[in-house]
């Protein structure tokens, strides 16, 4: 009787245990879209070059890319940019590069520039990377 | 003066008299054969399996324990052995006894027998719940672990949106078949133990063998040594 009174104590302690996984806390792998830390890419800089002799000018986008985004996965970039509706995707970025360069191939000085840029990893984009930056075009 | 070489005659001739008398021998054949009594012509009471007597008719009362008692006569010839062969019939008095005891018996058994097997597979089922809350258990710590190095967001999704919650479902599914199995065989546990204790008190049947009584009257009891007077006398102590 004893035995059988310890074995159910040891079952009922060892189930009363609180085992569940709390989906709402899951949140610390970078590739998760609920990740709240930091991103995978970011702004470095953002440039303009005249195009040719003219008044036309390009604007570069210099994105720095984690190490750890680059080591695991293919990966793409799109680029939106809002003030003068277009997107661009990237798709083949070298293995192991550090940053690449966005282009938005027209732009006029003094106008400011609105651009999303997301990442895509796998089947989807990675909605908590996304980055929403604004320049104004200037030499 | 008369008297007196009259009574030395008599004294004189009557041992010659007996040891003159024809004996014969009977062989006794009784079942149950080990442990059967008898009484003598109604004098002495004896036990044992042969008997030698003078020859004509004489009055047996056989008794064995749970046994009737059997009174016949049996004609003994001079200079031969006979086997006399009896079976001595159950007692009514053993014949209830036997029937209350199998009833007390097979009563006792089924009171401590099905809790126990109830106990036993409570404790079966008990082990199998665990082992499946385990498998449960260990499906969610490799999910955890998955999700940790997943670097597919695709892949995470699937492992939050749908397995997680499924695996989380079966761990509660779990849980509780394995509280309901622990709660019966706590419940399974708890009343073998009181009828255990409980059926320990029942009152076990006694075999009330008036037939001993009976055969015990009072009686002669020869031995080697002479012989002495055998009386029974009963005490109800029932209530």
């Amino acid at each position: 009787m004893r035995w059988i009174t310890a074995i159910l104590l040891v079952v009922v302690l060892h189930g009363c245990k609180k085992l569940e996984v709390d989906i709402g806390s899951l949140n610390t792998n970078p590739f998760d879209n609920d990740h709240t830390g930091a991103q995978f890419i970011r702004v470095d800089s953002v440039k303009c070059f005249p195009l040719g002799q003219g008044a036309l000018h390009q604007q570069r986008l210099y994105i720095g890319l984690d190490p750890q985004l680059t080591a695991e996965n293919d990966f793409e970039l799109r680029l939106i940019e809002l003030t003068v509706p277009d997107t661009t995707v990237y798709s083949n970025i070298a293995d192991g590069a550090t940053s690449v360069v966005l282009l938005n191939q027209q732009v006029t000085l003094g106008t400011e520039y609105c651009y999303l840029i997301d990442l895509k990893v796998g089947g989807g984009y990675l909605r908590n990377h996304r980055l929403n930056h604004c320049a104004v075009a200037e030499l | 003066m008369t008297i007196r070489p009259l009574h030395f005659l008599v004294t004189l001739v009557m041992p010659l008299v007996a040891a003159a008398q024809n004996t014969g021998t009977l062989r006794l054949l009784v079942d149950p054969g080990h442990n059967f009594e008898f009484v003598l012509d109604k004098q002495y009471r004896m036990q044992q399996r042969e008997v030698k007597l003078g020859e004509g008719l004489h009055h047996f009362a056989f008794w064995a324990p749970e046994r009737m008692i059997v009174d016949t006569n049996v004609f003994v010839i001079a200079d031969r052995t006979t086997d006399f062969v009896l079976k001595l019939p159950y007692s009514p008095e053993y014949m209830q006894y036997r029937q209350e005891l199998a009833k007390y018996e097979t009563k006792r058994r089924v009171a401590r027998t099905i809790p126990t097997v109830a106990t036993v597979a409570g404790l079966f089922w008990t082990g199998v719940n665990v082992v499946k809350y385990q498998k449960v258990r260990q499906d969610l710590e490799k999910d955890q672990e998955n999700y940790d190095i997943n670097v597919d967001p695709g892949s995470i999704r699937t492992l939050k949106d749908q397995t997680i919650p499924q695996h989380n479902e079966d761990l509660r599914s779990a849980r509780t078949g394995l509280y309901t199995s622990i709660s019966f065989t706590a419940v399974a546990a708890g009343v073998t133990y009181f009828l255990y204790r409980r059926s320990a008190r029942w009152e076990r049947p006694t075999l009330n063998d008036k037939q001993k009584v009976l055969f015990e009257g009072l009686t002669w009891v020869p031995t080697r040594n002479g012989g002495f007077f055998h009386a029974g006398i009963t005490i109800p102590l029932a209530r």
